[in-house]
This record gives C-alpha cells, structure tokens and sequence, in this order.
C-alpha cells in the first residue's frame, strides 16, 4: 500500500553518474562527426582532379577531356553520396558544420572564379596551370573543414 | 522546490535515459548505431523506443538505403526539453551536498 506513493531520488553518486553517462553519449555522438572527413576530402580530390585536367588544356583540345572532366566529378558526387548515405547517425553540430563547409566553398569557388576571370589570371593567353592553382585554390575551403572536423575530438 | 520534481519518470531507466543521451546530441541516429552504441539487444531497444514513442519523446522514421530497410530514431523537441529539464534536475542533486539519498521519500 505505502509502496504505491513511494518515490525513489537518486543520490548524488547515482545523479553523478547519470551525468557522466549522458556526457559519454554526446561524445559518441560527436565522434560520428569524424565521418563528414573523407566525403569533403573526396569532393576535394575530384575538384582539384578537374582542375589538372582542365590545366593540361584550357580551352579544350585533348581526346576525351570531356569525358574525362564529366568521369571525375560524376564519380567523386557518386562516393561522396555513398559515403553520406553510410552514415549512421548525424550530430546536430556535425550536419550544420558539413552543410555550411559545402556552401562555403560554394561561395569562395564563386569568388575565386570572378577573381581569375576578372584579373586575367585565367584568360586565354596564360598557361594551363592557372586554371589548375584557380580549382586548387577553390577547393581550399573542404580541406580546411575536413581538418577542423578532424580537430573536433570525440 | 526539491530538484526531484523536475526529474522525468521515464527517463528514471537507465537504459531509457542512456538513449535519449545518445539521441540529444543527434539530429537523427539509425536504429543499429544506436543499439551498438548503448550495447543492448534489438528488441530490448524497439521496447524501450516504444515507450518514448508514446510519451511523445522520440520520434521513428522508416526509411531505405539503397535496398536496405533503416530506422532513424530522432529525439522530438518535447523529448528534447524533458531530457534538458531531467539533466538540470540531476545537476541540481549531484550538486546538493549530502541531500540526496536512495531512500523513498515524499
């Protein structure tokens, strides 16, 4: 009969160790973040591959350089993709983070590319390299975030 | 107002509490990572998962990878707020110096 408005409080050894475990699990969590790691990388690679490419012949020439261009960044979206889709769980951080890296370099690609134009550093008169320093440049911005990610420790 | 008052019933289970740990740092977490993760078996976490779906704290979604069947579990914004408030409550206790005790009280 008493035992039907009895309540039982934790103590504070089992409050503490509640806590304890609470901050275990939002460390599991957070190293899941260490996933976004090699899709940035990824996407990196395959940027800085179609800049090679397109360096070697800036304006066009070369046996199957569409093909080849078309390859790399298809293939490089295709494991980014895959790698995305593997993952088991998202920390809320770790999605915002990854979300904003994206439209970071979406924006710096953007600049870097009116930058190359504007300046001439990508006219038709200058070597192929340019373009290739153009894309590398452009895809700073995933390396730098795979790195940060990297930092962010479990 | 004693901190026991804030704490949420539900999440008085250890294995309950361990989960709404895990899903309050996730945007989403699939069914698998979190069984892995809180090291139980599958039908002891769809039990566990029923109860905070009914309490309105967790919230499934069905969905496919590829061929592949998936659950994701996500914490609702109510699940969310108990699981802050039921968190606070403990700080409160373990910050209570010598006030707490395992003994039914009321």
């Amino acid at each position: 009969m008493l035992a039907s408005v009895k309540e039982s409080i934790p103590t504070r050894r089992e409050a503490e160790v509640a806590l304890a475990e609470a901050r275990n699990q939002a460390r599991r969590v957070r190293g899941t973040d260490q996933q976004f790691r090699p899709v940035l990388i990824i996407v990196a690679a395959a940027y800085l591959a179609a800049g090679v490419v397109l360096g070697l012949s800036p304006r066009g020439g070369l046996p199957y350089q569409g093909t080849a261009l078309l390859v790399i960044l298809l293939g490089g979206l295709a494991v980014g993709l895959v790698l995305l889709w593997r993952i088991r769980a998202y920390s809320r951080w770790g999605l915002a983070r990854f979300s904003l890296s994206i439209a970071a370099c979406s924006i710096w690609n953007a600049a870097v590319i009116g930058v190359s134009t504007i300046s001439g550093w990508e006219s038709a008169d200058q070597p192929g390299f340019h373009v290739t320093v153009s894309f590398a440049v452009a895809a700073l911005p995933l390396v730098v975030a795979a790195w940060l990610i990297g930092k962010t420790r479990a | 107002m004693h901190p026991r008052h804030e704490l949420a019933e539900l999440l008085g289970h250890p294995v309950r509490f361990s989960i709404v740990a895990l899903l309050a740092g996730a945007s989403q977490a699939e069914f698998g990572f979190v069984r892995d993760q809180v090291e139980i078996s599958d039908s002891t976490l769809s039990k566990q998962v029923s109860a905070l779906e009914q309490a309105g704290y967790v919230k499934v979604r069905k969905g496919f990878v590829g061929k592949r069947a998936r659950t994701w579990l996500s914490l609702t914004a109510e699940g969310r707020r108990t699981f802050e408030r039921h968190l606070a409550a403990l700080r409160s206790i373990a910050d209570r110096d010598g006030v707490g005790t395992s003994t039914p009280s009321r």
